[in-house]
């Protein structure tokens, strides 16, 4: 009578000794899918056949761990412009072929998808960190750590900004296109392209996307370019600076400053999260100037748009449920707060205080790619929209 | 018929060794087992089926202990998250008035098999202290657990190895496994340089402090 024994994992028992690197391929790959980002940085480089098998079999080897500590996954990979939820043919995409996005050509990949992976998780996770402090700065007495369901509504935040940032807002992507890129943003549907992008959303995911953009935004003014008027309040009273001595910290006038302002949000999430972070190595503005220049060539070609999109597709649900629904579709003031109101102490990322405006995030979750009341540009505002002018050195 | 007890013999490197007695119901979590018993279902269950999987006694008592102890997890972590799942408040997400019984029936399954799923694989206090052994004997169970095939059980051993390497540096976890450094000094220099956003700044060096 025969035994069934499966030959190699009988072989791989018979051959064993104590080391990590003597178990078959399969269980380590098994071990380090448990293991988290960092630690996975650290057991790649403890030794060379460690490093092969992470690099080989990073596909599996990540994949539980993104849907664990930095889900939604599927929102993850589309940072990298991987529709599908199944990393190992996203594995093949990353290697080569060229995006291409209503039939434009997006981006171009490069190899080395790994530490891109890698790179994208050590900036999630600082974001998260990082975050914590500037929501909450208006309201300290509320400050807390975020709770797991609030960091997951930033991460999706995050990354849709990056996706934004990544088709509408980069040039270094663009290597060797850089005309293709000012074309793409000169063409005349090219506003209605940005708010087709973010009628992909939901309400609910667009409120609390501009809740982290408006957080971010008024961190970098407040922190990288703040505007003279914003020098001069902030000054310890008593020894109040003229306005000549503001001019040389701050970045103009509040008008120019927003075109400043409006410009630096180009850059991409972990290039803003270097500059909240690392700002204190940038002493002085030109050398702030030097490193926006440096990451995108072209940011001065224009302003972001990411604020206006937002708010014009949030403006459009809202007739949509007027019309649908007749006045009474609104709950009174809260749903749809005025552009002007974040970061407040709660809704956005943050839960709401009370249990029913709560209960709204569900009821306003499906209405993605609900198009029944579309804002056409006029053409007045086609040209305010896409004769961007960007800034970044004031002119007193 | 199904037996209610099974007893197995351990066969490790052609010698005979124990014969542990294990029920029926513990034995199908292992996929080998499973195998063997229906190979040897037109026998009399009063033989001990020979196992020969090279396991040492010890390593397959302390395995034939966990599937002993895990058998009705299943069934008593399923009628857990039913119970759980029974009061509304604890639904996810909360059944709104728009949605068909249809769609609720449908929220509620999945989301019973993702909390059970979930709970599975847990690690329990008692397995925490079942993996409280030398490194090389979690291994052991590890291998062993492979080759029987018990997915839930290589599930918990890789997690309790992946706990030993979080948080520890390139060096600690040479030292934990006994792993040669075989990189050259050229080598992880070119690493640092190239994957030097990757460490932690005490591996920085002066260059990249700038």
């Amino acid at each position: 009578m025969s035994v069934p024994v499966i030959e190699d994992r009988q072989m791989a028992y018979s051959a064993r000794t104590c080391t990590l690197e003597a178990l078959p391929v399969e269980t380590i790959n098994e071990i380090l899918s448990n293991v988290d980002d960092d630690s996975l940085i650290q057991v790649m480089r403890v030794s060379k056949y460690l490093r092969k098998i992470v690099q080989t079999n990073w596909a599996d080897i990540l994949r539980p761990t993104i849907e664990r500590d930095f889900s939604p996954a599927e929102a993850f990979f589309r940072v990298f412009d991987v529709c599908s939820s199944n990393l190992v043919s996203a594995f093949d995409l990353f290697h080569d072929g060229d995006v291409r996005f209503g039939g434009q050509l997006m981006c171009r990949r490069s190899s080395g998808g790994l530490t891109r992976v890698l790179r994208l998780c050590r900036t999630i996770k600082q974001w998260e960190v990082e975050f914590q402090r500037l929501r909450f700065v208006y309201h300290p007495q509320h400050s807390r750590t975020l709770r797991p369901h609030e960091r997951q509504r930033l991460r999706q935040g995050l990354y849709t900004w990056w996706r934004f940032s990544r088709y509408f807002h980069s040039s270094y992507h663009f290597e060797g296109t850089e005309d293709l890129h000012r074309f793409w943003l000169r063409r005349p549907e090219s506003p209605d392209v940005r708010c087709n992008f973010v009628r992909k959303f939901s309400t609910t995911q667009l409120h609390e996307l501009f809740d982290m953009w408006q957080t971010i935004r008024a961190a970098v003014s407040m922190e990288i370019c703040p505007s003279i008027v914003h020098v001069r309040e902030q000054s310890v009273s008593g020894n109040t600076l003229s306005r000549a001595e503001a001019a040389r910290i701050g970045w103009g006038d509040p008008i120019e400053n927003d075109h400043i302002l409006a410009t630096i949000m180009k850059l991409c999430p972990e290039d803003i999260l270097h500059l909240l972070v690392h700002r204190h190595r940038y002493a002085t503005k030109t050398s702030v100037i030097q490193f926006v220049r440096l990451r995108n060539p072209f940011i001065e070609d224009s302003i972001e748009m990411f604020t206006q999109a937002i708010e014009v597709v949030l403006w459009e649900r809202e007739k949509m449920l007027v019309a649908e629904n007749g006045d009474d579709a609104l709950e009174p003031g809260m749903y749809f707060p005025s552009s002007s109101g974040f970061p407040r102490r709660y809704g956005g990322i943050i839960d709401h205080r009370k249990a029913a405006t709560e209960r709204l995030r569900a009821t306003y979750s499906h209405d993605a790619g609900k198009g029944t009341h579309h804002f056409v540009f006029p053409r007045a505002m086609y040209i305010l929209a896409t004769v961007p002018v960007g800034r970044l050195v004031p002119s007193s | 018929m199904a037996p209610t007890h099974i007893s197995v013999k351990n066969v490790d490197n052609g010698r005979d060794g124990e014969v542990f007695t294990i029920t029926y119901q513990a034995a199908m979590q292992s996929g080998i087992l499973k195998d063997l018993i229906s190979d040897f279902e037109h026998a009399s269950f009063d033989e001990a089926i020979p196992l020969m999987g090279n396991i040492s006694d010890h390593t397959l008592g302390r395995i034939i202990s966990w599937l002993t102890i895990h058998s009705r997890d299943v069934a008593r972590i399923t009628e857990q998250v039913k119970e759980f799942l029974e009061n509304p408040q604890n639904r996810q997400p909360p059944t709104g008035p728009g949605m068909d019984d249809d769609a609720v029936n449908k929220a509620l399954s999945s989301q019973e098999r993702t909390l059970v799923a979930e709970k599975l694989k847990t690690l329990t206090p008692w397995d925490v202290q079942f993996f409280e052994v030398p490194t090389d004997e979690v291994f052991d169970i590890l291998l062993a657990a492979n080759y029987l095939d018990i997915q839930r059980l290589v599930d918990f051993s890789s997690q309790t190895v992946a706990n030993m390497i979080k948080g520890k540096t390139t060096e600690q976890i040479r030292d934990l496994f006994g792993i040669v450094n075989d990189f050259t000094p050229e080598e992880e220099d070119e690493l640092r340089r190239t994957e030097g956003w990757a460490l932690p700044r005490c591996d920085w060096t002066p260059e990249q402090w700038q």
